[in-house]
C-alpha cells in the first residue's frame, strides 16, 4: 500500500472515531457546552458569594465592651464617644457599651464579641478571637471607627485635611494601553490554561480509543481492517488531538467571552482580546502541544485494559503535564534554547512571549522553533510508543507496569 | 428471615472485589496519596522561586526632581536608599515629552541614552491649582512615575517605588503632625489589636476553612471508585440480575453496597489525612498563622482531638456523599455514564462546602438545616472549638435525613424493572422525555442568556438593555421554542404559548392571587432579611428608572416582564414540560428556572414562589393570560412606591402578611370545577 | 385447561406486559399469556427474538412485574411474595455474568450465603457441585481468567446451588460453542428426574425437539400453541418442527389481518 493510502486510512479512522465520539451526548456536553457555560457560571457564583458575605457582614450585630483601666474612666467615655461618632446603624449594627470586664471571656464566646481595654496611658487594646467571625468583625469595626475618629479630630484641630500635609502626591502614569495590560495578564495565565485544557480535553478521548475500545471489544474489529496498523493508531491519536483541540478552543471562547463581557462591566482599565495575528502565531505552538499531549496520553492509556483503569491512571498523571505549564506564571524566565527544548515548559514560555510580543521582531524565533520541534519530536516518540504498545499482545506490556499494578503474576500464566 | 448474614456476605464480597482490583486501587488511592508530598514540594519550590526572582531583579530609574523643593528631593532620595537591587539616576524629563504608548516611552528612553534595565522615569511637577480653587487638600508637588505596566520589570519597579515613597510620605506626615498638633488624637485613640484566641483555636479556625472542602473532594473521589464498581460495573458485568434474583430484599443489597462505599470513602479520607499530617509533620506544608506566626506549636493532642471531633461531626455528611454516589451509580446504565455523573457531583460538593471557606458566613440554624452546608460549617466550628449544641444537632439531623432519603432511592433504583424502564442503552435514554428535555434545555439557555447577555446589555444602557432582554431575548426564545414544539406534533403556535381564552374564574383568581402574592413576598423577604441580609447598595437599578415618566416605568417594569416572562416560562416552557412530566413537576421546574433567571441569590426565593403560583395558575386555567394579569399587578404593586415616590411607611401595607389570606381564595377560584364523577 | 393450579410448577393466567418505549410509545410485549408447566417436565418456550420469551421468564424470575394477569411459581404468586419465589427458583440467562475478581468457590459461597444455607451444609454442597461439574481444577482461579466453558459450569453450579425445584433458563445456549452447548443440554437432561421442572426458552428448534417434554410456541406476545411435539404435529399436520412453527405463525398473521 502506498504512503498516501496509509495517510488516507488514518484520516478515515480519525473521522470515524470523531463521529462516534461526538454522537455521544455526554461527550458533546462535556467538550463543547460545558466550557461555554462554566466560566460565566463561576463568575456568577463568585459575585453571589461576595454579595452574600457582604450582606451577612453588614447585618451582623456585635457587642463591644469598653473597659476602663485604673483612673481611666474619663478616657473610656471619650473612646465610646469616638466609637459612636458618625456610626450608621443600618450598615454597622454594633453595640458599644462601658463595662467592668466581668461579662465573660471573649475567647470562650460567653462574653462580648470584642473588648476594648482603656488604660490610663498608652495605646488602647482591643481583645478579639480570630477564630470567630463575629469577633473579627467587631475588632475590625472598632479599628475602622477609631481610625475615622482620629482623622476627623485631626482635621478639626488642623483646620485642614491631613492629606495636605503630605510632601507629594504619588501618581502612576502607566503608558500601557488597556489591551497591553490585558495581554500581560493573558500572557501569564493563558499558556497554563491552554495546556491544562488541552490535557483535560484529551483525557476522555484517549481513554476511550484505547481502554474503552478494549472494553467494548471493538478493538479487534478495528485491527482487522486491511490497512497498516500505524494508520489506525495514527488516526486514533489524531482524533484524540482534534477532540482536545475542540475542547481547548471552546474553553478559550468561553473564557474570552466571560472575561471581556463580565470584567468589562466592572472596569475599563483592562481589556482582554486576542488579535487574530496572535492566534495565528499561537497556532503552531498549540498544534504541537495538542499533538504531543494526545500522543502521550494515548500512549499511557494504552497500557490499561478497562475504562476505569485508564481513567484512574490518567487522572493521577495529568498533573505531571499541567504543573510544568506553570512556568509561564514565573517572572523573569526567558526563552533560551535550553529551556525551549524542555517539553511543555518551553512551550508555555513561548506562548507567553507570543501573547506579549508587539511585533514579530520581538520574538526569539530560534528557541520557539526548537520548542515546537521538541514537542513534535516527543509527540512522535510517544506516538511510536503508543503504536507499539497497542500493537503488542496485552501480556507484553512493560514489566514495571505489570508489577506496579499487580498483574505480574497473572501475566505469566495467561 | 435473618438478613444479617446476607448483609455481611454482600459487604464482604464488595470489599474483597474492591481490594482485589489492585491496579485500580493503586491508581485511585495510593498514587494520589503519594503525589501529595510531591505537590506540596513543587508548589512551595515554585512560589519560593518566583519570589526570589522578583526580589533579585535589578531595576533602574530615571528621576527628575528639579521641580521639587530641596527637602522633598532629599526625602525622596533617602527613601530610595533602602530599596534593594535598585539604582536611580537624576535626569531631566524633556519638556516636550508626553509619551502616550509603551512604544513612545521606550523611544524616549532610547533617545535619552538610558542604560539597560531603566524602565521608569519619576518626574516631580508643581501642582498648579486650577483657578485658585481650594486645592489646599492636595500637596503642592506631584511625583509622576512613567512606566509601562505591561512590562514585568517596570511593574516590579513601580511597586518598589510606590512602597518606598508611601513609607517616606507617611513618616513625613507624622513629623508634620507632631510639629503642628500639640496633642495628636492618634495618641488618645491608638489601638493595638490583641488576638486572644488560643493557638489551638486559631489553628483550628484556619484549618476549618479548607478542611470541609478538601474532605468532600477526597470522599467523592474515594467513594466514587467503590460506588462505580458496586453498581455501574456490576450492571455492565451482567451480575446485577443474578444478584437480584437471589432471595435477598433490595434494601439489604443497597445497604450492604452503601456500607462498602462509605467504608471505602472513609478509608480514603483517613489515608489522605494521614498523608497530609505526615507532610505537615515533616515540614513540607507550611503551617503559618494569619499574621505569619508559626502555628506548628498548636499541633498536639488537643488539636488531634479537635480533628477527631470534626470527623465525627462530618460522619452524616460522609454518609450523604456515599449515598448520593450510590444513587448516581445505580441510576447509570454504564460505567462510563456513571463516571460522567461524578463530575457534577464534585461541583455540587465543592459548592456545598464553599460557605465554610467564606469568612463572613456563620453557622446559623437555617444554614445548619441545609444538608452538607450545615455539616461543612459544623466541621469548621468544631475545629475552631465553638460548635454549639443546637447547630450540631441540626446539622447532623439534616445530613442524616438527606442521606437516608438518598439511600431509599438506591433501594428503588435497584429494582430491575425500573432500570429496564430507563432504557437499556444511552441512546434510548436520550430519546425518553425528548420534549420535556428540550423545553428544559431552552429554559437553561434562556436563564443563561438573560443573565449573561442581558445583564451586559443593561450595564451599557439600562432602558434599552431591559427592553432588548425582555422583548428580544425572552420573547424570541419563547417564540422559537413554541414554533419547534408546534412542529413536533404540538398545538398551534398560540396554543404552545398558552394564548388561550381563559375562563372568568381564573381571571378573577389572577387578581386575587396577585394580592396574596404580595403578602407572601412580604413574609418571605422579611424572613430572608434575617437569613440572607441584603448587602448595602443592592437594588439601586430601580432608583435609576424613576427619571422616566410613571407610565413608561410601569410599562418597563410591570407590563413588559409580565408579558415576555409569562410567554416564555409559563407559555412555551411549561407547554413542553407538560408533554412528558406530571403537572406538579412541570410547575416546579419552570419555577426553578424562573427563579434562576433573576440571577440573584437574594431574589431566588421570592421569584421561585411567584413562579410556583403563576405556574399553578397556568396549569389550572390552561391559559397564560391570567398569569400575565397577575404578574403585571404584582410587579406593578412592588415598584409603585419607588416610581410614584411614596413614602416607605405609606407603602408598608402593600406587603402586609394579612394579604396572604387572599391566596387560598385565589386557589379556590382557580381550582377546577367540581369534577365530573369518574365513570 | 383446568383451573387447578395445585401441583403445577408454573402457572400464568392472562399475563400482560407493556413497556413505555421512548419512540414507539406503549409496546405490548405480552398479550394475555396463559401457560402451565408441571413438575417433572422440561418445558421449552420456542419463538423468534422479540416474541416475549425473555419477558415471560423475567416475570417468573420476579425481575419484571406483570402489567396485568397473574403468575404463580411453585404455588407462590410472583407479585405477592417475590422473595419466596426467588428462594424456590434457579435462574440463568445468556447474559448472566460472574464477578471477575472472585474465584469459583467464593462465588458459590457468596450466593449460598445469600440463599441462607447453613455454613456446614453450604460447604458440603459446594464440594458436591465442584465434584459433579468438574470445577476442581480451576476452582482457585479468579473468574476473569476462566474460559467461557469453565465460566458456564460455575454459572450452572451457582444456579442449582440451593437445589431449586424450578429452574428457569433464558436462552442458556446462546453464545456457547459446540461442547458448551452439549454440556448444557446434558445438564438439562440430567434435571429430568420426575419431580423437578425446567422451563427454558430458545430459538434453536433442534434443542427444543431433543429436550422438551412439551413445547410452547410464542410469537408476538401470544402463546400460539402448546403440547408435546406429536400433539403439535397433529394439530398442524406438519412433520418438522420448523414447519409446525411456520404454520402457527402463518395462522396468527392471518388472524390479525382478518
Amino acid at each position: 500500500m502506498s504512503r498516501i493510502g496509509t495517510f488516507r486510512a488514518a484520516l478515515v479512522v480519525a473521522a470515524k472515531e470523531l463521529r462516534s465520539a461526538f454522537r455521544d451526548r455526554q461527550t458533546r456536553t462535556y467538550t463543547l457546552l460545558m466550557p461555554l457555560v462554566m466560566y460565566p457560571a463561576m463568575f456568577w457564583i463568585a459575585l453571589q458569594a461576595s454579595a452574600l458575605v457582604r450582606g451577612l457582614e453588614s447585618a451582623r450585630a456585635v457587642r463591644v465592651e469598653v473597659v476602663a483601666g485604673a483612673g481611666a474612666d474619663a478616657r473610656a467615655h471619650s473612646v465610646v464617644e469616638a466609637l459612636e461618632q458618625g456610626r450608621d446603624p443600618s450598615t454597622d449594627p454594633t453595640e458599644y457599651r462601658l463595662g467592668d470586664g466581668s461579662s465573660g471571656a471573649v475567647a470562650r464566646g460567653d462574653g462580648p464579641d470584642a473588648r476594648v481595654r482603656v488604660p490610663g496611658d498608652g495605646p488602647l487594646e482591643v481583645e478579639y478571637d480570630a477564630s470567630r467571625t463575629g469577633s473579627i468583625l467587631a475588632s475590625e469595626r472598632v479599628a475602622a471607627r477609631l481610625g475615622d475618629a482620629v482623622e476627623t479630630r485631626r482635621e478639626e484641630r488642623l483646620g485642614a485635611p491631613v492629606a495636605a500635609l503630605a510632601p507629594w502626591e504619588f501618581e502612576r502614569r502607566d503608558v500601557a494601553a488597556p489591551e497591553q495590560l490585558g495581554a500581560f495578564v493573558v500572557s501569564v495565565m493563558l499558556p497554563l490554561m491552554l495546556i491544562a485544557m488541552a490535557t483535560m480535553g484529551a483525557f476522555f478521548p484517549a481513554v476511550d480509543v484505547t481502554a474503552g475500545e478494549k472494553e467494548r471489544r471493538t478493538q479487534e474489529t478495528t485491527l482487522l481492517a486491511p490497512v497498516p496498523r500505524a494508520a489506525i493508531f495514527g488516526g486514533q491519536i489524531a482524533s484524540v488531538a482534534v477532540a482536545s483541540a475542540a475542547a481547548t478552543a471552546m474553553n478559550l471562547v468561553g473564557m474570552t467571552i466571560a472575561a471581556n463581557h463580565l470584567l468589562g462591566m466592572l472596569s475599563s482599565d483592562v481589556s482582554f482580546s486576542l488579535p487574530i495575528s496572535k492566534v495565528l502565531m499561537l497556532a503552531p505552538l498549540v498544534f504541537a502541544t495538542v499533538l504531543f499531549l494526545a500522543a502521550a496520553l494515548t500512549a499511557m492509556a494504552s497500557f490499561t485494559d478497562t475504562f476505569k483503569q485508564g481513567q484512574s491512571l490518567l487522572g493521577a498523571v495529568q498533573t505531571l503535564f499541567i504543573l510544568p505549564a506553570m512556568a509561564s506564571t514565573l517572572p523573569g524566565i526567558e526563552l533560551t534554547y535550553g529551556l525551549a527544548a524542555v517539553p511543555i515548559v518551553g512551550t508555555s514560555v513561548a506562548m507567553r512571549d507570543v501573547v506579549r510580543a508587539d511585533s514579530l521582531s520581538d520574538l526569539a524565533l530560534g528557541p520557539m522553533l526548537v520548542s515546537i520541534l521538541s514537542m513534535a519530536l516527543l509527540g512522535a516518540v510517544a506516538t511510536a510508543l503508543a503504536v507499539r504498545a497497542m500493537q503488542r499482545e496485552r501480556t507484553t506490556a512493560p514489566r514495571w507496569v505489570l508489577k506496579l499494578t499487580g498483574r505480574a503474576g497473572k501475566a505469566g500464566k495467561s | 428471615m435473618n438478613d444479617a448474614p446476607r448483609f455481611r456476605a454482600i459487604l464482604r464480597c464488595e470489599l474483597v472485589r474492591l481490594l482485589r482490583d489492585r491496579r485500580a486501587l493503586f491508581l485511585a488511592v495510593v498514587l494520589p496519596m503519594a503525589l501529595y508530598p510531591l505537590y506540596f514540594v513543587g508548589i512551595d519550590a515554585l512560589k519560593g522561586e518566583a519570589e526570589r526572582r522578583r526580589a533579585d531583579e535589578t531595576v533602574r530609574l530615571y528621576a527628575d526632581l528639579y521641580a521639587a523643593p530641596s527637602d522633598v528631593a532629599l526625602a525622596v532620595s533617602a527613601a530610595f536608599e533602602d530599596v534593594e537591587n535598585f539604582s536611580w539616576t537624576s535626569r531631566a524629563w524633556p519638556a516636550d515629552a508626553e509619551p502616550a504608548t509603551a512604544e513612545e516611552l521606550e523611544a524616549l528612553f532610547e533617545r535619552e541614552n538610558a542604560p539597560d534595565g531603566t524602565c521608569g522615569w519619576l518626574v516631580a511637577k508643581r501642582v498648579e491649582s486650577d483657578d485658585g480653587a481650594d486645592d489646599e487638600a492636595a500637596p503642592p508637588i506631584a511625583l509622576e512615575l512613567w512606566y509601562d505596566g505591561s512590562d514585568e520589570n517596570a511593574g516590579e519597579l513601580a511597586s518598589r517605588v510606590r512602597d518606598a515613597l508611601d513609607g517616606a510620605s507617611d513618616a513625613w506626615v507624622q513629623r508634620e503632625l507632631a510639629a503642628r498638633l500639640p496633642s495628636d488624637p492618634q495618641s488618645e485613640l491608638a489601638l493595638n489589636r490583641v488576638d486572644v484566641a488560643s493557638p489551638v483555636d486559631a489553628a483550628g479556625a484556619r484549618l476549618g476553612r479548607f478542611f470541609p472542602l478538601v474532605a468532600v473532594l477526597i470522599l467523592i473521589s474515594g467513594g466514587a471508585y467503590a460506588a462505580l464498581d458496586a453498581f455501574a460495573a456490576e450492571r455492565e458485568q451482567g451480575t446485577l440480575e443474578t444478584l437480584l434474583v437471589q432471595p435477598v430484599p433490595a434494601r439489604v443489597v443497597s445497604w450492604a453496597k452503601f456500607s462498602a462505599v462509605a467504608l471505602c470513602a472513609g478509608v480514603a479520607l483517613l489515608g489522605n489525612l494521614a498523608s497530609l499530617v505526615a507532610c505537615a509533620a515533616s515540614g513540607l506544608v507550611p503551617v503559618d498563622g494569619a499574621d505569619g506566626t508559626d502555628l506548628t506549636g498548636a499541633v498536639g493532642p488537643v488539636f488531634a482531638g479537635r480533628i477527631l471531633y470534626a470527623l465525627l461531626v462530618a460522619t452524616p455528611g460522609a454518609m450523604l456523599v456515599s449515598a448520593v454516589l450510590c444513587a448516581l451509580s445505580a441510576r447509570a446504565r454504564t460505567f462510563r455514564e456513571a463516571q460522567t455523573l461524578v463530575f457534577p457531583l464534585t461541583i455540587f460538593g465543592a459548592l456545598a462546602t464553599a460557605p465554610a471557606t467564606l469568612p463572613g458566613v456563620e453557622l446559623v440554624p437555617t444554614l445548619a438545616a441545609v444538608p452538607m452546608v450545615g455539616t461543612a460549617l459544623a466541621m469548621r466550628d468544631a475545629l475552631a472549638g465553638h460548635l454549639s449544641f443546637l447547630a450540631l444537632v441540626l446539622s447532623v439531623a439534616s445530613s442524616s435525613i438527606a442521606a437516608a432519603f438518598a439511600l431509599s432511592r438506591v433501594g428503588d433504583l435497584l429494582d430491575l424493572e425500573g432500570l429496564l424502564q430507563h432504557g437499556d442503552t444511552e441512546a434510548e435514554g436520550a430519546q425518553r422525555r425528548r420534549r420535556s428535555r428540550r423545553a428544559l434545555s431552552f429554559g437553561w439557555a434562556a436563564v443563561f442568556l438573560i443573565y449573561f447577555v442581558g445583564s451586559w446589555l443593561q450595564s451599557k444602557e439600562l432602558v434599552t438593555g431591559l427592553v432588548t432582554t425582555l422583548w428580544g431575548m425572552a420573547l424570541g426564545i419563547a417564540l422559537l421554542l413554541a414554533w419547534v414544539q408546534s412542529r413536533d406534533g404540538g398545538a398551534p403556535l398560540a396554543g404552545e404559548l398558552g394564548l388561550v381564552r381563559p375562563n372568568l374564574r381564573s381571571s378573577l383568581a389572577a387578581v386575587v392571587g396577585a394580592v396574596g402574592m404580595l403578602g407572601l413576598a412580604g413574609v418571605l423577604i422579611d424572613w430572608q432579611s434575617q437569613v440572607l441580609p441584603l448587602p448595602p447598595g443592592l437594588g439601586a437599578e430601580i432608583a435609576a428608572l424613576t427619571d422616566l415618566a410613571p407610565w413608561q416605568a410601569f410599562a418597563l417594569l410591570a407590563l413588559s416582564p409580565a408579558i415576555c416572562e409569562e410567554l416564555l416560562f409559563r407559555g412555551a416552557i411549561t407547554s413542553g414540560l407538560l408533554r412528558d412530566l406530571p403537572a406538579r413537576r412541570a410547575v416546579l421546574w419552570q419555577a426553578a428556572l424562573f427563579g434562576l433567571a433573576h440571577a440573584s441569590i437574594h431574589r431566588f426565593l421570592p421569584t421561585f414562589a411567584v413562579g410556583l403560583a403563576l405556574g399553578t395558575l397556568r396549569v389550572r386555567s390552561r391559559s397564560v393570560l391570567p398569569g400575565v394579569v397577575m404578574h403585571a399587578l404584582y410587579n406593578g404593586a412592588l415598584v409603585a412606591p419607588a416610581i410614584l415616590g411614596w413614602d416607605e411607611s405609606d407603602a408598608a401595607w402593600l406587603q402586609s402578611p394579612w394579604l396572604l389570606l387572599a391566596l387560598p381564595v385565589a386557589a379556590l377560584l382557580a381550582a377546577p370545577r367540581a369534577r365530573v364523577s369518574p365513570r | 385447561m383446568n383451573d387447578t393450579t395445585h401441583g403445577a410448577a408454573v402457572v400464568t393466567r392472562g399475563l400482560e406486559k407493556s413497556y413505555a418505549h421512548p419512540v414507539e410509545g406503549e409496546v405490548r410485549a405480552l398479550r394475555g399469556l396463559d401457560l402451565e408447566c408441571r413438575f417433572g417436565e422440561i418445558f421449552g418456550l420456542l419463538g423468534p427474538n422479540g416474541a416475549g420469551k425473555s419477558t415471560t421468564l423475567r416475570i417468573l424470575a420476579t425481575t419484571l412485574r406483570p402489567t396485568r394477569g397473574t403468575a404463580v411459581v411453585d404455588g407462590v404468586d410472583v407479585t405477592v411474595d417475590p422473595q419466596e419465589v426467588r428462594r424456590r427458583i434457579g435462574f440463568l440467562s445468556a447474559t448472566t455474568g460472574l464477578y471477575p475478581r472472585l474465584d469459583a468457590r467464593e462465588t458459590l459461597r457468596y450466593f449460598g450465603t445469600l440463599h441462607g444455607l447453613e455454613k456446614r451444609a453450604l460447604e458440603d454442597r459446594i464440594e458436591e457441585l465442584v465434584e459433579s461439574f468438574s470445577i476442581g481444577p480451576f476452582a482457585k482461579q479468579r473468574c476473569e481468567q476462566l474460559s467461557s466453558g469453565q465460566k458456564q459450569r460455575v454459572n450452572i453450579a451457582r444456579a442449582v446451588l440451593h437445589d431449586p425445584d424450578v429452574l428457569i433458563l433464558d436462552e442458556p445456549t446462546t453464545g456457547l460453542d459446540i461442547l458448551g452447548t452439549s454440556e448444557m443440554i446434558d445438564f438439562i437432561q440430567s434435571r429430568r428426574d420426575g419431580r423437578r421442572c425446567v422451563l427454558f426458552s430458545t430459538h434453536v428448534l433442534s434443542e427444543a425437539e431433543r429436550l422438551c417434554d412439551r413445547i410452547g410456541i410464542i410469537y408476538g406476545g401470544d402463546l400460539l400453541g402448546v403440547g408435546t411435539l406429536d400433539e403439535l404435529r397433529a394439530e398442524t399436520g406438519a412433520q418438522w418442527l420448523e414447519d409446525v412453527f411456520r404454520e402457527y405463525v402463518r395462522r396468527a398473521r392471518e388472524k390479525t389481518t382478518a
